[in-house]
């Protein structure tokens, strides 16, 4: 659960405005909540602090697919419908250390999974997966399924450093 | 009674959430330096480790088990085993986690009325057997049938053999492979003359191109295919891919065909056709090696490239270089798979394919041949055991009087007993029980009310069987909840025995752990009811190894003559290919070396196109495809309890095109219900540009066990192929009938 101390910052949904612009955008209606289809998105407790009662997404739980029916949905602009590949919620990052497919077991669920497969994860010529970090939204379907626990691929939200 | 027999004291040693942790284990791999690492239960240390090969699919690769407390608590890729060096897949690495579920079947039962009723062993063989001698006795061995898991081991493949064939006196045993390899072995045959698959996966080292055809190995065998993209790294060869769906597999590809479904014999056809326009047929090894070369060079004169584009949904110059370069390698080897097997043309498709291998002299050399990879662990050992409605143990037939006299003499039973006349595959098994002929089924770890098609007319026809026994690891299945009786087997762990792998490879299995609570060897069951039924004599084995050993008799001389293989052998040297004829004799990686075919010569095949026996109309515009996911398998009885398998598939999702959900009103993660003229299923859609507009895909794991709306072979189309009696999984017409927001 996010709290005051979490430096990571919270993973937004697609197409959500800047943090600045969000959080005093964003009116906290759940309407967003409401339409997506998977569950996904849920708001801040009151340890967010001034993130309390903001749409952002734990992608372990339930990975945002790019539906992008929130930022439609949005009455007051804090998320903007744009394409998928625009999307810019964060960063798939890879550990190789605990990665299967780099460790012996041939795995690559995340680059089956990706919704934007064979742009922002492919595989390299030994079929291990490589994040292209350019193309990656950061949606958080490949953190979902990683079948390593803990997890060997993770998302960082375009937030704070 | 002790824990043991309790399920509460079978699953307290289990952790309810298994925590899997990494453990290291330092190998070489296959030159590549690697940590190949295993998992195990966190805080749970293996105290031994056992010798195995993983239950899931034909490729074999071996495991070693780790076992505390009389449980399985480890599972890591054997180092040295020649098939992966160590490596595993997910479905192998998550082994772990099968055995002590809620619904394992730990103790026989009974239905009566709408109960289960909990029978001794005593109670239940005694039963079982008393109820199948009074069928036979009032219509006949016939009216009688057993359905057995393609993941049985070659001693459990022999006895139910004998069980059936040599006591019973009937040729009605079946398995599943008849769904996934039948067209592919019947087109071996019918073109080779005899189902022996001639290539080693060490060939991937040698070849130059690799032809996929149908199949998505990443998914489908992922240590496998990582083995043949190491080898590609290394050798640069290149790869074309036939899928109408841009897979995994298709994505690694120099070329992916992404071809119109079920147009394969179109574009073998005008493959062969440009080999000889542009004199890529190597002429002079052809002609010696095939009977009927001039044959299918008038044949496919008129199939040409530019005919062939509309069929086919590829364009002429796709075909023309696909073409050239099988043409131009120096050696190929042809991989094919369900898009091939599971049609009603399947062996049409699997012969084209492999005219085109004759055509290009691609055998008997490394690097070069059609591998059959199956999807199952038992599917090559139950050919060579011979457990299918028309084979004797050593590919013998039990239509030849010469091979039921060979086998009645090993078996020790009169000739007359065995029947000439061939069994039934399952869908006439299943017909026969329809029409009253078939009065028994005996189902063995398999689940046909899941895997075979049109599932509403199996459930009525499972209804209706007069005793349906289900011998089976875990109830309730799709198929178990039918059962008048229920006998609980072990599985993979809990019982040892030898496999064959898909490069003609024998590995013996340690039992590693005691089945659990009554649960007992599916050979032990098979015979003890056997005994029962009168032949004492015939099955009374002291041991598996007893059994391999008559076995080995039944291969002397033959195909898969293994006179040099024993238990001892095969704990020493895994893995050997036969045939192996004496103690000395090295195993054979590659057949047809001598270039001498089992009938002389090989056999082009000429056929032509044949639409899928549904194609799409106005009412059911769009072909479904049905297929396998990455992390789930079969009918999902072990991997839907695995929570890192599970989350990535949850239920079923319909991958659509993006127009076509655009043309229905569908947005991505709506709910749809899909219709057949059979069934209707409610899945999420997927849009995805990876699948040819106009077609969709389903995977195939979910039965209504999952929901009444969930099952996916609700769906599908109980059209077979003409030879094989292999379903047509791949093509069927449906519709989207409603879409949620």
């Amino acid at each position: 659960m996010p709290g005051f101390f979490d430096r990571r910052g919270l993973l937004r949904p697609p197409g959500a405005a800047d943090e600045a612009e969000l959080l005093s955008t964003c009116i906290k209606c759940a309407r967003c909540v409401e339409v997506c289809p998977f569950q996904a998105i849920r708001l801040g407790p009151i340890t967010a602090w001034r993130s309390y009662g903001t749409p952002f997404i734990d992608p372990i739980a339930s990975p945002c697919r790019l539906c992008m029916r929130c930022p439609e949905i949005c009455p007051t602009g804090a998320l903007i419908p744009v394409a998928a590949e625009a999307a810019a919620m964060g960063t798939a990052r890879l550990d190789r250390d605990r990665c299967y497919s780099y460790n012996g077991i041939v795995c690559n669920q995340c680059h089956r999974e990706c919704p934007l497969r064979e742009a922002a994860i492919v595989l390299d010529e030994l079929l291990q997966p490589v994040v292209i970090e350019q193309a990656c939204v950061g949606c958080g379907v490949c953190a979902h399924v990683c079948p390593s626990e803990p997890r060997s691929i993770e998302i960082k939200p375009r937030g704070r450093r | 009674m002790d824990e043991g027999t309790t399920r509460r004291g079978f699953l307290k040693g289990t952790s309810a959430s298994l925590a899997l942790v990494l453990i290291g284990c330092e190998c070489s791999g296959d030159g590549t330096p690697q940590t190949m690492r295993g998992v195990a239960i966190e805080g749970r240390e293996p105290s031994s480790w056992h010798a195995s090969a993983c239950p899931y699919c034909g490729v074999g690769c071996g495991l070693e088990v780790g076992v505390a407390d009389d449980q399985v608590v480890g599972v890591r890729g054997m180092p040295e085993h020649p098939v992966n060096r160590g490596r595993i897949c997910l479905l192998g690495q998550n082994l772990v986690g099968i055995h002590g579920t809620e619904d394992r079947l730990l103790y026989p039962s009974k239905r009566v009325g709408d109960r289960l009723e909990r029978l001794s062993w005593e109670q239940a063989s005694s039963e079982v057997a008393q109820r199948l001698g009074a069928i036979v006795e009032a219509h006949g061995p016939d009216s009688i049938a057993m359905y057995v898991s393609a993941s049985e081991y070659i001693e459990e493949y022999y006895v139910y053999n004998k069980f059936m064939k040599g006591c019973l006196g009937t040729n009605n045993l079946e398995s599943s492979a008849r769904l996934c390899w039948a067209s592919g072995v019947v087109g071996l045959v019918k073109a080779f003359g005899a189902d022996s698959p001639p290539c080693a996966y060490e060939d991937f080292d040698h070849a130059d191109l690799f032809f996929v055809a149908g199949y998505n190995l990443a998914a489908s065998k992922p240590v496998l295919f990582r083995r043949l993209m190491e080898s590609r790294a290394r050798s640069r060869a290149a790869l074309i891919v036939v899928d109408p769906r841009k897979t995994e597999t298709a994505s690694r590809a120099d070329l992916h065909l992404q071809i119109r479904p079920g147009a394969d014999v179109a574009l073998h056809n005008a493959i062969a056709h440009v080999l000889f326009a542009e004199g890529l047929v190597k002429e002079t090894e052809a002609r010696a090696i095939t009977e009927n070369y001039d044959a299918l060079a008038a044949h496919v004169a008129r199939f040409s490239p530019a005919e062939a584009a509309s069929v086919t949904g590829l364009s002429a110059e796709e075909i023309v270089r696909a073409a050239r370069m099988i043409g131009e390698a120096d050696a190929g080897l042809f991989l094919w798979g369900q898009g091939l097997n599971q049609s009603s043309i399947g062996t049409r498709k699997v012969t084209t394919l492999l005219n085109l291998v004759f055509l290009t002299d691609q055998i008997g050399r490394p690097g070069a041949g059609p591998m059959a990879i199956t999807g199952q662990t038992g599917a090559m050992g139950l050919r060579e055991v011979g457990a299918l409605p028309h084979l004797l143990p050593g590919f013998r037939k039990v239509s030849e009087e010469e091979d039921r006299q060979q086998i009645a003499e090993i078996w020790g039973v009169d000739p007359s007993r065995l029947s000439a006349q061939p069994g039934k595959p399952i869908p006439a098994i299943l017909e026969g029980i329809e029409r009253g002929e078939i009065k028994a089924l005996w189902v063995i770890h398999s689940n046909p009310a899941a895997t075979f098609p049109d599932s509403h007319w199996v459930r009525s026809v499972l209804e209706r069987t007069e005793l349906l026994i289900v011998q089976d690891a875990y109830h309730p299945t799709e198929t178990s909840r039918y059962a008048d009786y229920l006998l609980p087997g072990a599985q993979w762990a809990e019982k040892g025995g030898t496999l064959t792998n898909s490069e003609r490879g024998m590995s013996l299995i340690e039992q590693a752990v005691p089945p659990p609570g009554e649960a007992r060897a599916d050979l032990e069951i098979v015979m003890d009811i056997g005994r029962r039924m009168g032949f004492e004599r015939e099955l009374a084995y002291e041991s598996g190894e007893a059994i391999f050993e008559e076995y080995k008799r039944c291969t002397a001389g033959r195909v898969n003559d293994i006179q040099g293989l024993s238990y001892a052998r095969m704990q020493r040297e895994p893995g050997l290919q036969w045939p192996i004829p004496s103690a000395d004799h090295p195993g054979t990686p590659r057949r047809f070396v001598d270039r001498r075919f089992p009938k002389g010569k090989v056999r082009l095949n000429l056929y032509e196109h044949q639409e899928p026996v549904e194609p799409p109309d106005d009412d059911y515009p769009l072909v479904l495809i049905t297929g396998l996911l990455g992390m789930q398998y079969h009918s999902r009885t072990r991997t839907r309890h695995i929570p890192a398998l599970a989350r990535a598939a949850p239920e079923p999702r319909l991958t659509i095109h993006p127009e076509d959900a655009a043309r229905h009103g569908v947005r991505e993660g709506a709910y749809l219900r899909i219709a057949s003229r059979r069934g209707s299923v409610r899945a999420r859609a997927v849009l995805s540009d990876e699948i040819r507009e106009g077609a969709v895909f389903l995977p195939y794991h979910f039965g209504y066990g999952a929901g009444e709306d969930q099952a996916v072979n609700a769906l599908t189309i109980r059209a077979f192929d003409e030879s094989a009696k292999q379903p047509e999984y791949k093509a069927c017409a449906v519709r989207i009938e409603a879409a949620e927001a």
